[in-house]
């Protein structure tokens, strides 16, 4: 065991260090470069600014000066903010993170749970309720849940009640991570559910559920010991990297709710052509998505007995 | 079984959501129309744009700027009543008579506070000097550097210190601004400049506390409230970088006793429907909107207001390049008369943008109120560029293109090239199609994202692209230069000598009716050889909440100015 | 006990060959899910319900009096049934089904030119997917070891590159157009698949039928397509329906960074975009594509129910 987590994170090193190369120049091929403002510099001014941030330099002498300052833990100064990247990411990671994981103990709990029920009671109207549930959140894209939210439940609602129970957009108090969570955790829930209702009746169908049963023991433990520890297991390979995404923020629902988190980097870093805040976020998401897969791998062997870790 | 049961489900939730919507929006609160605002006393919160840099010395957004107007006192600034210039850090000034020697006296007793309000220091002559001097450092690589470049010596000063080849020695006490005591200021320029007090207004030549400055370091200084000082009406108290700005009144403000607000909140949006939402449920009091958001309000009975921010819109075209059709001029015209620029702006804008009738806007003329109405009345009272489709006269050129480009009308090759954005999108789209309907090109559109449209217009490398252009000071040489062969801001590859002679003429003409004459004539150069297609002067909407009454105002060089906003009680 | 009746059992007498021999008609795998397919009257409506739309997608907008892109300047935003009052145009005195947008093209015709480009590249885009991430994860899972582990992180590090960059590259090479979409969303859309497949499989593999197959010689090309991959269909089928929806969003997400449909061109997802702007004065403009968007993704679900129940070789009886 400890051998694999050696051999794994040394892996994990080596796909880092493969990324942000890869990065590094997929990103120097994009057209354009980082001062490209509305209006025209000077071109003195611009060879002060490509000498500031170390662009005068050629790529590769800037590639060994980056992947340097990584080893150290310094990703650099952001071209767009001054400021150091690492601060950039950690502060609004802590906001992203704050509302992916309340999002995803919604997505998970109400999808395993959703996808379970219906598979037990398949073919009941509480199986069609359930998969219901789970359509609408597939069904339509983030940007229109999380409008069609904002509006009803947040303007409507409190111009008919006259009070202010989900607010508006903004950031801050437990109120105002309610809707966002909803409206992101949807998107997950969905797949959770799907999923986990077909590996429930996949594993419901198979002979140790029989055994069991015929051993005599009750419907709970046969559904706790048996059937939902082996139907989780596909659930769990997708939620690896579905972690990573959600906790570093969406776009789309950050934009709408207005919430000063991870996900907006993402986008705005490459239009703007960030050279050093593009590097930022992805070593950190690069690094978070690597971690997740490694305990989704390791969390195979203690949930399915019959997935042995290769040595 | 249970699939039809989730088919008829599905059906019903849908019919109920369009139910919904369809009651919600057939008694949308009708006559309430009453949006009272955000609820803390003495606060008002508004909408911002982009909000990455507070340090003076590097910004580059209009927002930016905005923010700098608040926390800032340059030497002078802009009247939010006449947008006249008026005292700000200067009690009094007063030029020599070649108008080279700038002398500015300061007001006593200014200070410097920082964002717990407390008091730091005192705000003197040396601070200006300060920040010019970093404005002019190519360490800091200002964007808007230029703004200091017309004290004398400066531009040499700059190109020395950057290291270019050959330039001679310049030290920094050789440039034209000295600090004669505290409270005394001057400057000399190195050429006669008629609007240099609309330079010193620029929010990127406000004062630096140089000790603070020091002590906190270069690259360190105003990343967040704690590391800046303030000498404006407001100081920041927060910061969450990309979302909101929080500023509370500085009582040591010399004017102080006229600010009524206790606190202003910057908020950024980057959805529409999310501002107007916190707009209607009383979280924000001012925001910009969309012509149909506009045009809901006022089926509500609320009325939005409108602002003109000078901004000209037009397209860049293409004339250098002569492998492309877009280089022929007669092509260029019969796109201007083919296009219906009024219908363009009822479909995509629903505002009241007013389509261009000259290029220039925002600025003031000699003898007339605008500069424009000098154009037309020198053009026998006729506009440049007209309203509505002329299908007669843009066939003609039309006629005359295919002939010099030995084409067809279905051979022509042009391409719009867009950058993203619904409204932009909506915009190109409504002109290529005008141009399908009236000369039967089939012109392409070609989306991009902002920096790659841009990293293309800069290299010359399109057909068409719509931008736009506001101007940065009070006089037609911000937008008529431009358009010099050696303007950087020239994308086109326009280059005319008879042009590049009259705006140097401009320059060193002191009359000023013969100097606007000058311009007048570039104007029309500019519809003859129309390297550029004007098309609509922008007005921008926003609306209010009824909590502010009035002293606010959105102005041509100062889009947002909140300082005097008075509240209803 | 239920009785039998005598009559249905005859003796076959003493040939071997008689004794031995399958009294039903044998079935191949594929004649009985297809057998089983057309069974399931839901699955088939759903079927019924994809052919409509993509039959009204191909046909309507040649039908229509309508241009796709045509402005009416004098009707924008007007409302469901609109008669259109443009003298001089060919549609004059036609009605606008769906009303006009905001430019003032008509929707009906703008919603079935939509459905052409949505449910092509949500089709093909699904079917690669599954193609690549059944391959891909089914060698992955099956060899495992070192080729599995970097294979895996290969995924990795493709998952860790901005979609956004590759797309902006992608579109610096490629014209931009239907194929372009489908290529951009192929690049990254397969990897949930593999690493799905990839598990299933690592499960999988230890059982019996595996150790029997291999015991009596089978290739691994073999046992990875005969007897894993069939056992992952259904969770597989799950995803691939899910895929679909992925897909139609994807592509209004890239036509919103300029590699979507060139303009004045539309899909599903764009006119969902450009609805959602209005949707407060303007409901149908979102609505419309919408439900046409969870109509697609209903009948494939469904359809896709149905697949799994005739697929699923452990459903087989």
């Amino acid at each position: 065991m400890a051998r694999y987590i050696i051999k794994r994170l040394i892996y994990a090193i080596l796909t880092l260090f493969v990324l942000i190369t890869l990065v590094f120049f997929m990103m120097r091929m994009l057209p354009g470069d980082p001062f490209l403002g509305e209006k025209a510099i000077s071109a003195t001014a611009l060879a002060n600014m490509n000498a500031k941030y170390g662009l005068d330099k050629p790529v590769f002498i800037q590639y060994l000066m980056y992947m340097g300052n990584c080893l150290t833990g310094d990703l650099g100064m952001s071209i767009t903010y001054n400021r150091p990247v690492t601060e950039i990411v950690t502060e609004s990671f802590m906001v992203s993170a704050d509302l992916g994981i309340r999002a995803l103990i919604f997505a998970t709990i109400a999808g395993i749970l959703l996808g379970a029920i219906a598979a037990i009671k398949r073919g009941t109207i509480v199986d069609s309720l359930s998969m219901f549930v789970a359509m609408i959140g597939v069904s339509v894209p983030s940007f229109i849940l999380g409008a069609v939210f904002q509006y009803f439940l947040g303007l409507q609602l409190r111009k008919m009640l006259g009070m202010n129970i989900f607010p508006i957009q903004g950031w801050g108090t437990f109120k105002h991570t309610l809707l966002p969570a909803f409206a992101l955790g949807l998107g997950s829930l969905a797949t959770v559910s799907r999923l986990m209702r077909t590996s429930m009746l996949d594993v419901l169908s198979s002979d140790y559920i029989k055994t069991a049963r015929s051993k005599g023991l009750s419907q709970g433990q046969i559904m706790w010991r048996h059937a939902l520890r082996n139907a989780v297991m596909p659930v769990v390979t997708i939620m690896g990297p579905t972690v990573a995404s959600v906790l570093t923020g969406t776009f789309v629902i950050e934009s709408i709710f207005n919430i000063p988190g991870l996900g907006k980097y993402f986008v705005t870093s490459i239009k703007d052509l960030d050279y050093t805040m593009i590097g930022g976020t992805v070593v950190f998401y690069g690094a978070l998505l690597i971690i997740c897969t490694l305990v989704v791998d390791l969390l195979y062997g203690f949930i399915d007995p019959r997935v042995k870790l290769e040595e | 079984m249970k699939n039809r049961f989730v088919a008829w489900l599905l059906c019903l939730v849908m019919l109920l959501s369009v139910s919904v919507v369809a009651a919600a929006e057939v008694n949308p609160n009708a006559g309430l129309g009453y949006y009272p605002g955000t609820s803390t006393p003495g606060s008002i919160a508004i909408e911002c744009s982009t909000m990455s840099v507070m340090n003076t010395v590097k910004m580059t957004y209009s927002t930016e700027l905005s923010a700098a107007r608040h926390m800032q006192d340059c030497l002078v600034k802009l009247s939010p009543v006449d947008n006249q210039i008026v005292g700000a850090a200067a009690e009094s000034w007063e030029s020599s008579a070649d108008g080279l020697t700038w002398t500015f006296k300061l007001r006593p007793g200014m200070k410097w506070v920082n964002n717990n309000g407390e008091v730091v220091g005192d705000v003197t002559a040396h601070d200006f000097v300060f920040a010019w001097s970093e404005l002019l450092n190519p360490a800091n690589a200002a964007e808007y550097y230029a703004f200091a470049a017309v004290f004398k010596n400066a531009q040499a000063y700059y190109d020395y210190a950057s290291g270019v080849d050959g330039a001679p020695e310049v030290t920094l006490d050789q440039v034209g601004f000295k600090a004669v005591d505290d409270l005394t200021l001057v400057c000399e320029l190195e050429n006669v400049l008629p609007y240099f007090l609309q330079y010193v207004k620029f929010e990127v030549m406000s004062p630096i506390y140089a000790p603070f400055y020091n002590e906190v370091g270069a690259d360190n200084y105003a990343t967040s409230p704690e590391t800046m000082l303030y000498c404006g009406p407001f100081y920041m108290t927060d910061w969450v970088l990309e979302n909101k700005i929080t500023m509370k009144k500085n009582p040591a403000w010399w004017d102080a006793a006229n600010v009524t607000l206790d606190q202003i909140e910057w908020i950024k949006y980057t959805d529409t429907n999310a501002k107007m939402n916190a707009f209607q449920g009383g979280e924000v009091d001012l925001i910009d909107i969309t012509g149909e958001q506009r045009a809901m309000l006022e089926a509500e009975g609320f009325a939005p207001s409108s602002y003109i921010g000078g901004y000209s819109f037009y397209l860049y075209t293409n004339v250098e390049d002569t492998a492309r059709d877009i280089s022929n001029t007669n092509l260029r015209k019969a796109i201007s008369f083919a296009l219906d620029r009024e219908q363009l702006i009822n479909t995509v804008f629903k505002n009241d943008s007013e389509p261009s009738p000259t290029f220039a806007l925002g600025i003031s003329g000699v003898n007339t109120e605008t500069f424009s109405e000098a154009v037309i009345a020198a053009n026998n009272g006729e506009r440049l560029y007209p309203v509505n489709s002329d299908e007669a006269k843009a066939k003609e050129y039309f006629a005359k293109a295919l002939e010099e480009l030995g084409k067809t009308a279905d051979q022509i090759d042009i391409t719009f090239m867009v950058s993203e954005g619904t409204q932009n999108e909506l915009y190109n789209q409504v002109m290529q199609e005008q141009l399908r309907k009236v000369l039967g090109i089939e012109a392409k559109l070609e989306v991009l994202t902002i920096t790659e449209a841009r990293a293309r217009r800069n290299a010359h490398n399109y057909d068409l692209f719509a931008g736009g252009w506001g101007p940065d000071y009070n006089d037609p040489m911000t937008d008529l230069d431009l358009w010099t062969t050696t303007n950087g801001n020239n994308h086109t590859g326009y280059s005319s000598a008879a042009y590049d002679e009259l705006i140097e003429k401009a320059k060193v003409e002191t009359d000023m009716v013969a100097r606007e004459l000058l311009f007048v004539e570039c104007e029309k150069l500019i519809a003859e050889d129309m390297p550029i297609i004007p098309i609509y002067w922008r007005h921008e909407d926003y609306v209010v909440s009824e909590k502010m009454a009035e002293g606010y105002a959105r102005l041509p060089f100062q889009a947002l100015n909140m300082i005097y906003t008075k509240l209803a009680d | 006990m239920e009785h039998i009746e005598k009559s249905r059992f005859a003796h076959v007498g003493e040939s071997a060959h008689d004794r031995e021999a399958i009294a039903r008609p044998s079935l191949t795998f594929a004649q009985d899910a297809i057998r089983r397919l057309v069974k399931n009257r839901v699955a088939l409506v759903c079927v019924l319900l994809i052919i409509l739309l993509s039959a009204m997608s191909a046909f309507a907008p040649l039908f229509s009096p309508f241009d796709y892109r045509e402005q009416h300047y004098s009707h924008t935003n007007a409302k469901m049934f609109t008669v259109c009052n443009e003298e001089g145009t060919p549609g004059f005195g036609h009605m606008h089904i769906f009303g006009t947008d905001t430019l003032g093209r008509d929707l009906y015709t703008r919603l079935w030119m939509g459905g052409r480009v949505s449910l092509i590249i949500a089709v093909t885009t699904a079917i690669i997917d599954l193609i690549l991430g059944c391959i891909y994860g089914g060698i992955s899972g099956y060899f495992g070891g070192t080729l599995d582990i970097i294979m895996m992180r290969l995924l990795e590090i493709i998952n860790g590159i901005p979609y956004l960059i590759i797309v902006i590259l992608l579109m610096m090479v490629l014209e931009p157009g239907m194929l372009t979409i489908i290529i951009a969303y192929s690049v990254v859309g397969w990897i949930p698949m593999a690493r799905l497949v990839r598990g299933q499989v690592v499960a999988l593999k230890q059982q019996e039928y595996v150790a029997a197959a291999e015991a009596m010689g089978a290739s691994p090309a073999r046992v990875i397509a005969k007897h894993l991959l069939p056992n992952t269909l259904s969770v597989v089928i799950v995803r691939v329906t899910l895929a679909i929806p992925n897909a139609i969003f994807s592509e209004a997400y890239l036509s919103y960074i300029g590699l979507g449909i060139p303009l004045p061109r539309c899909s599903w997802g764009s006119l969902a975009q450009l609805g959602i702007q209005n949707f407060r004065m303007y409901p149908w403009q979102l609505l419309i594509p919408a439900v046409c968007i969870s109509l697609t993704m209903l009948a494939f679900n469904m359809f896709g129910d149905g697949l799994r129940d005739a697929f699923d070789p452990k459903l087989r009886r």
